[in-house]
């Protein structure tokens, strides 16, 4: 390749100014690549220089150099498939590179016909005889290649009806030779070269699929027509729907595109009821969510409604009929709810299955307590109703405003945690309170009592 | 929430769950006869120091856990520093 350059800066200084208004619009359309590259690079170095730093410089020219590399692909295309592929066309180039400053018989460009037959072709006689189709061929490829920059006066010239005969004639010869190299050299010359080829053989391929679709072909562009409509009309019924659906649609589209008719039909009616499969999950869930708030809730309201009434004659209570407990309940504005849950050891009020379970284990208990939720039992086997979350949360609370934490709100696992503490703080008091008094011994735990524990 | 506002605590509950663990009997007047007021003032006043001794408790727990969830960046209060803290608070509670 260098050496044609170093032919055509020359070929181009030398042709008369009159040629010269003629070639210049072919050469813009063929060779763009690198002279227009050239001169930008050159016209906008100055600016590089007028940078105000060396590293600005660099990166000037590494944005000239990108330019040049993207303005110029041609070469580069050229440069790296010959590398990488034409093995066997890379040796005869070299052979004709060098080769090439012995066959100045280009420079009489005047008279193509003669140059281009006579240097080539006896170089190639030199290298090897058996291969005169191939040589043949080669002539083709170093003309379009090497020649580029001296094509364009021979365009101009009647020379391009030449080039043109050449185009034709190698499909014969290469039908003649049965060597793979043979057939697939025009095919990867073909790119590189020049797109008229590109195009004939583009026309060729088309041609040929072409001629098969019609018996074939008929019937998938009927198809996707019916796509088109089936598409269509499931957008129209969708989209008043959701987001949702009219993604499901584009899916479908994608599917349809490369897929059936019937995958048309399954796809959507697999959608559909995917989307409702997914949706019947999250429904579930917050009527599962929802009793258990709603336990909790009532358990809470339960128990502070019912929370005055036990502490004034609670032991008392024990014994006696629970018909009295409920009217001074009443008197102390308890809610209603409280009078029937109280009254479950005997009567067993239907509000939860909970409580109708435990309902039985109550009324055989002495406490007699309603369950409003689980029962626990200590170890002494004296039931006992769990620590009321909302009390629990309330107290907590309390104490997370003087904490000093930005977020002062309480996620479950924390309330349910600070619930644990406290009934393990509960539980450990007991045991200390009736330590004590048991120390005193004193069947009643006393202020004196919970005094000492403080003071501890 | 009204209704517990209405009052400071579960009394009944807490004496239960005292109760139960202590295995005895909360103090009350054993008198009668002294009155219902009286009585009432003389049973609060031991419920009323374990309520305030939980809330003590609580309070010391939270600050604790607070701390702990501070070190561990949460800007909420985190389960797992309550966890953690409880075991400590509560020999710092105990009898």
């Amino acid at each position: 390749m260098s050496t044609p350059s170093a032919h055509r800066t020359p070929s181009r200084s030398e042709p008369p100014p009159s040629a010269h208004s003629v070639h210049t619009p072919l050469d813009r359309t063929g060779a763009q690549g690198a002279p227009n590259s050239v001169r930008r690079g050159t016209s906008q170095q100055p600016p590089s220089r007028n940078a105000p730093t060396p590293h600005g410089r660099a990166a000037r020219r590494q944005l000239m150099d990108r330019r040049t590399a993207i303005f110029t692909p041609g070469k580069k295309r050229r440069k790296s498939q010959n590398d990488q592929r034409e093995d066997a066309m890379d040796i005869l180039r070299h052979l004709g590179k060098a080769l090439a400053p012995n066959s100045q018989v280009i420079h009489s460009s005047s008279s193509m016909d003669s140059s281009d037959g006579s240097p080539e072709s006896t170089g190639k006689k030199r290298k090897s005889s058996k291969k005169k189709p191939r040589l043949s061929v080669w002539e083709e490829d170093d003309g379009l290649d090497d020649n580029f920059p001296l094509d364009r006066p021979r365009f101009s010239l009647p020379i391009d009806q030449d080039e043109d005969e050449e185009e034709d004639l190698p499909p014969p010869r290469l039908s003649e030779n049965y060597t793979v190299q043979s057939v697939e050299m025009p095919r990867r010359a073909d790119p590189d070269r020049d797109q008229a080829r590109l195009s004939m053989l583009g026309g060729r391929m088309s041609d040929v699929f072409g001629t098969l679709p019609p018996e074939e072909g008929g019937e998938g562009q009927r198809e996707s027509d019916f796509f088109d409509e089936g598409l269509y009309e499931n957008l129209m019924n969708r989209p008043a729907d959701d987001e949702y659906n009219r993604i499901d649609d584009d899916t479908l589209r994608r599917e349809t595109m490369g897929g059936d008719d019937f995958q048309m039909g399954t796809p959507g009616g697999i959608d559909e009821p995917s989307t409702f499969a997914m949706s019947p999950p999250i429904i579930p869930d917050p009527e599962l969510t929802a009793p258990i708030l709603e336990e909790a809730t009532g358990g809470l309201e339960l128990d502070a409604g019912s929370d005055p009434e036990p502490a004034p004659f609670e032991d008392f209570d024990d014994g006696q009929p629970f018909e009295d407990i409920p009217g001074g309940s009443d008197e102390e504005g308890i809610p209603m709810d409280d009078a029937p849950s109280d009254r479950g050891g005997s009567v067993e009020p239907t509000n939860d299955l909970t409580e109708n379970i435990t309902a039985p284990q109550v009324g055989q208990g002495r406490d007699a307590m309603p369950a409003r939720k689980k029962t626990r039992i200590s170890r002494h086997g004296l039931e006992y109703p769990s620590l009321p979350p909302a009390f629990v949360k309330k107290v907590a609370q309390r104490a997370l405003q003087s904490s000093g934490l930005s977020n002062p709100r309480l996620s479950t696992d924390t309330l349910d945690a600070l619930t644990q503490a406290s009934e393990w703080f509960f539980e450990q008091l007991g045991d200390d309170l009736g330590a004590y008094a048991s120390h005193a011994k004193r069947k009643t735990v006393e202020e004196s009592d919970v005094v000492t524990l403080m003071r501890r | 929430m009204a209704v517990v506002g209405k009052k400071a605590y579960p009394k009944a509950t807490l004496k239960k769950i005292v109760k139960a663990h202590a295995n005895l009997n909360l103090k009350r007047n054993a008198d009668v006869t002294v009155g219902r007021s009286l009585f009432l003032l003389a049973h609060v006043l031991t419920e009323c120091q374990i309520y305030l001794n939980y809330v003590l408790f609580m309070e010391t727990l939270v600050k604790e856990a607070a701390i702990d969830s501070k070190l561990y960046g949460d800007k909420k209060l985190a389960s797992r520093s309550v966890k953690k803290v409880t075991r400590d608070t509560l020999a710092k509670f105990k009898g």
